[in-house]
């Protein structure tokens, strides 16, 4: 067990762009450590499972690459990663105010000697399904989770991996950067704050029965999407179908799959329009041919957004129809799909065919889940309202939310998030 | 874009309000309602655009539409409106809406309202009728009469039964006839040539008969043994099983009364389609109902007003007092049981005939199957003038 240093120290839980943003706003303003807490093997979070960021269309490197620029220049030992880690147990110090925090760290297998040269997972026989691709295609167990990952590393699934039973890998690699014996590591802070930027998962469209994902092989969802685009992503760029590999022109844009709808998610996720705008103008680019439709309830492209949907709307091949779909269900001979419809500009109902169907899956956040798995003293009060968010921060307790965590927004306001939750942090330890 | 001045009437949101319980104020107009509707058809899709006419309460939209007499609320609407605002619900409140739309009298509109109202209706009628029983039959049989003696089956025709056939042939005659000024001659944009009227003629009695629209709730691609087996069309079945026996004892009461108060005459028929076939239905269908309303499993269950449960109620009671009429007399009970017996039954099958066929829920026997025709007949013509 290490006892690391942690005098003042802040922890951010979610090494996403928020959790990030705010730390690096932490730091760079005032002399204090903070400590940031990511499950995954690698900091960004979704933004960098993003083809494009709104409204500009610029590549996610763009954004997050200033961020990454930020870290290497703060002060060494001013923000502290602790990724593949998980707060195991929250309590109140016992001197003053601030909490205990117990973390645990899963295995480091890889350690900084890896210069990602790949033949670790040349050799490697097992194989797991790729999450950065939202399942789409496989990588090897042991793996290079995302092309900018930071830590830029390799990393392994110890889902997949069988460790003694093959060690291939440890053989494989010249520079000595394997352990497959490395043990869990458990790391006990005391910090002033907590900011949660724990971010969001896309809501289960499967629970939209009528919508059949899940059940049609052609129905995928928004994040997907983004993943077909991406010529990092499982076709190479191509939006090619699921079910036949076809490269799609006539693509239907369903809105609201979950959100603003009582029996799921009963709020605007306030991303799915300008996120359903942009995939329309992503397959109009890569492929001239391309129709894409949007079914919506209305368009929320609140203030100089509603230039980009301008722009949409400008490019005649891309068609809007006012009216949810009902229903989906499936030419199985083409694979194609049917949407009962209602086109309530002209009143008339129709029955009308896509060949793939993207389902605008709003934002549901994760903090719930998340807190589950903490133990966390009684008399810590976190303030979650019913839909999941942290939308009132606990300024007394120096408990604060960063991101979706704290309500549904978009990148570009995930950083306005972060510095306001950095702001009150450093309020809440000013002496006064 | 052409310049209607919409009138809106916040009287009748308010009384929309009250006659369900509807929340159609909630209703955002995303449309899942008209697209999931597995009986709204291409042209004419709805609830959607019957939620937003409610909403604004326009009066004049609503009272000419009859896409709520299509809406058999098989629920699928409610089941997926993100809203919970209840589309179905809604196109039932409209039914009762509409049924005080049709009705001159205005007594409907106050039956909706007020369930008080409705139980002093109820009351007022089946003191009448024993008071009539009074004068015509007395108030206790004479001593050594025999049942035709002491209820004589013609009397009870010229004083009962005739005169409410006549009463109830007027009144909903005269609705029906002010049904189609409001739905069909209103609408200016359709001329239907007359021979429609005998060609389209068939639809009306088939849906009577049928009530077809019930099958085509599950519009899954199940085939219909399926669903027969898995019990999709267990409602539609109770349903037409009580309307079947309802209407074949009514008319059988009307037009032969004698066979009822005698026990021998054409037995086998009687015996098969009466005794039996039709008492069953009745009972059966009245306590399924009730189930049905009480277990609220199935959207179209789900709400009950007032209407309903008196409806339901009533025709149960009906029911089970025109049975024990029917067993005392085949079993020979003693004429003065016999006698208050048959009081007690015509105390509770007049108020429900007076007041629930042409003013509340009973209604819906006429107005589905002339709506479904006058539908059709507006389609037709529609056709017939784009060709």
């Amino acid at each position: 067990m290490s006892e690391l240093n942690n005098e003042n120290a802040v922890l951010i839980i979610g090494g996403g762009h928020s959790g990030v943003s705010a730390a690096l706003e932490i730091t760079e303003a005032v002399d204090k450590k903070v400590y940031i807490v990511e499950k995954k093997s690698y900091i960004g979070g979704r933004v960098l499972q993003m083809y494009k960021y709104f409204p500009k269309l610029c590549p996610p490197f763009c954004g997050f690459e200033i961020n990454t620029k930020r870290i290497k220049s703060s002060a060494e030992g001013n923000i502290n990663f602790l990724v593949s880690s998980s707060v195991e147990e929250i309590t109140k110090a016992k001197e003053g105010s601030g909490y205990k925090v117990k973390i645990k760290q899963k295995p480091q297998y890889i350690n900084d000697n890896c210069t990602v040269c790949g033949e670790c997972a040349k050799v490697c026989p097992e194989e797991r399904p790729n999450d950065f691709n939202y399942g789409m295609d496989n990588t090897k167990a042991i793996f290079m989770p995302a092309i900018s990952s930071f830590p830029l590393k390799y990393s392994v699934d110890d889902k997949y991996c069988k460790f003694s039973a093959c060690k291939k890998c440890e053989e494989a690699c010249r520079y000595s950067a394997i352990n497959l014996d490395a043990k869990e590591n458990i790391i006990e802070l005391t910090v002033s704050d907590i900011i949660f930027a724990t971010g969001w998962k896309p809501y289960e469209v499967e629970k939209l029965e009528n919508l059949g994902y899940g059940k049609y092989k052609n129905v995928i969802t928004n994040v997907k999407m983004e993943r077909l685009a991406a010529e990092n992503g499982p076709t190479g760029g191509k939006i090619l179908r699921p079910s036949d590999g076809k490269e799609v022109k006539n693509v239907a844009f369903i809105q609201c799959a979950g959100s603003r709808n009582e029996n799921h998610l009963p709020y605007c996720s306030a991303i799915c329009c300008m996120a359903s705008l942009k995939q329309a103008m992503y397959l109009r680019e890569k492929n001239p041919e391309s129709s894409p439709v949007i079914f919506y309830i209305d368009l929320r492209t609140p203030g100089r957004y509603e230039n980009f949907l301008n722009k949409a709307q400008s490019d005649e091949k891309i068609k809007f129809n006012k009216g949810i779909v009902g229903k989906i269900s499936e030419d199985r001979e083409t694979g194609d799909l049917l949407l009962d419809v209602e086109d309530m500009l002209s009143g008339k109902k129709n029955k009308v065919r896509a060949e793939m169907v993207v389902l605008a899956a709003g934002m549901a956040s994760n903090i719930k889940d998340d807190l589950k798995e903490i133990k966390i003293d009684e008399e810590i009060k976190i303030d979650i309202d019913e839909n999941g968010f942290i939308f009132n921060d606990n300024f007394k307790e120096g408990i604060f939310s960063a991101g979706v965590a704290r309500f549904p927004l978009d990148v570009y306001m995930s950083g306005q998030s972060a510095t306001s939750a950095a702001l009150s942090v450093i309020q809440h330890n000013a002496k006064l | 874009m052409n310049n209607t001045v919409i009138k809106t009437d916040n009287e009748l949101i308010k009384y929309i309000k009250e006659v369900g319980e509807s929340n159609f104020k909630k209703c955002f107009q995303c449309g899942t309602c008209s697209a999931v509707c597995p009986l709204s058809t291409e042209d004419r899709p709805f609830p959607r655009k019957e939620m937003i006419m409610a909403g604004w309460g326009m009066k004049e939209q609503l009272t000419a539409d009859l896409d709520p007499w299509l809406c058999y609320y098989c629920g699928e609407c409610s089941k997926n409106c993100p809203r919970k605002a209840e589309p179905g619900e809604l196109m039932m409140s409209l039914r009762r809406f509409l049924i005080s739309a049709y009705d001159w009298t205005g007594i409907s509109k106050l039956l909706y309202v007020s369930k008080y109202a409705e139980y002093i209706a109820i009351l007022i009628v089946a003191l009448g009728v024993l008071l009539e029983w009074a004068v015509i039959f007395g108030l206790h049989p004479a001593a050594g009469a025999t049942l035709s003696q002491a209820v004589s089956p013609d009397k009870v025709d010229y004083f009962f039964d005739w005169p409410i056939s006549a009463f109830l042939a007027i009144m909903l005659t005269s609705f029906i006839y002010n049904m189609y000024r409001k739905t069909v001659l209103s609408d200016k944009s359709v001329k239907i040539p007359l021979s429609l009227y005998v060609t389209e003629a068939w639809s009306l009695i088939f849906n009577f008969f049928t009530q077809y629209r019930y099958a085509k709730c599950d519009d899954s691609e199940e085939s219909a043994t399926k669903k027969l087996a898995s019990g999709k069309y267990n409602f539609w079945l109770a349903h037409l099983f009580l309307m079947i026996s309802y209407v074949s004892l009514f008319v059988a009461i009307v037009f032969f009364l004698d066979w009822f108060q005698s026990e021998n005459s054409m037995p086998i028929l009687h015996i098969v389609l009466f005794d039996y076939f039709a008492s069953i239905g009745l009972i059966f269908g009245t306590i399924y109902f009730i189930i049905k309303r009480f277990s609220k499993k199935i959207e179209r269950s789900k709400f009950s007003h007032h209407t309903d449960w008196m409806f339901v109620t009533l025709l149960f009671l009906t029911a089970v007092s025109g049975v024990l009429l029917r067993a005392a007399i085949v079993y020979n009970y003693s004429v003065s049981a016999i006698f208050y017996i048959y009081l007690i039954h015509l105390m509770i099958l007049f108020p429900m005939l007076v007041i629930e066929v042409p003013f509340s829920k009973w209604s819906h026997l006429a107005y589905r199957p002339v709506a479904v025709y006058f539908a059709n007949l507006k389609e037709k013509a529609k056709n017939l003038s784009n060709n």
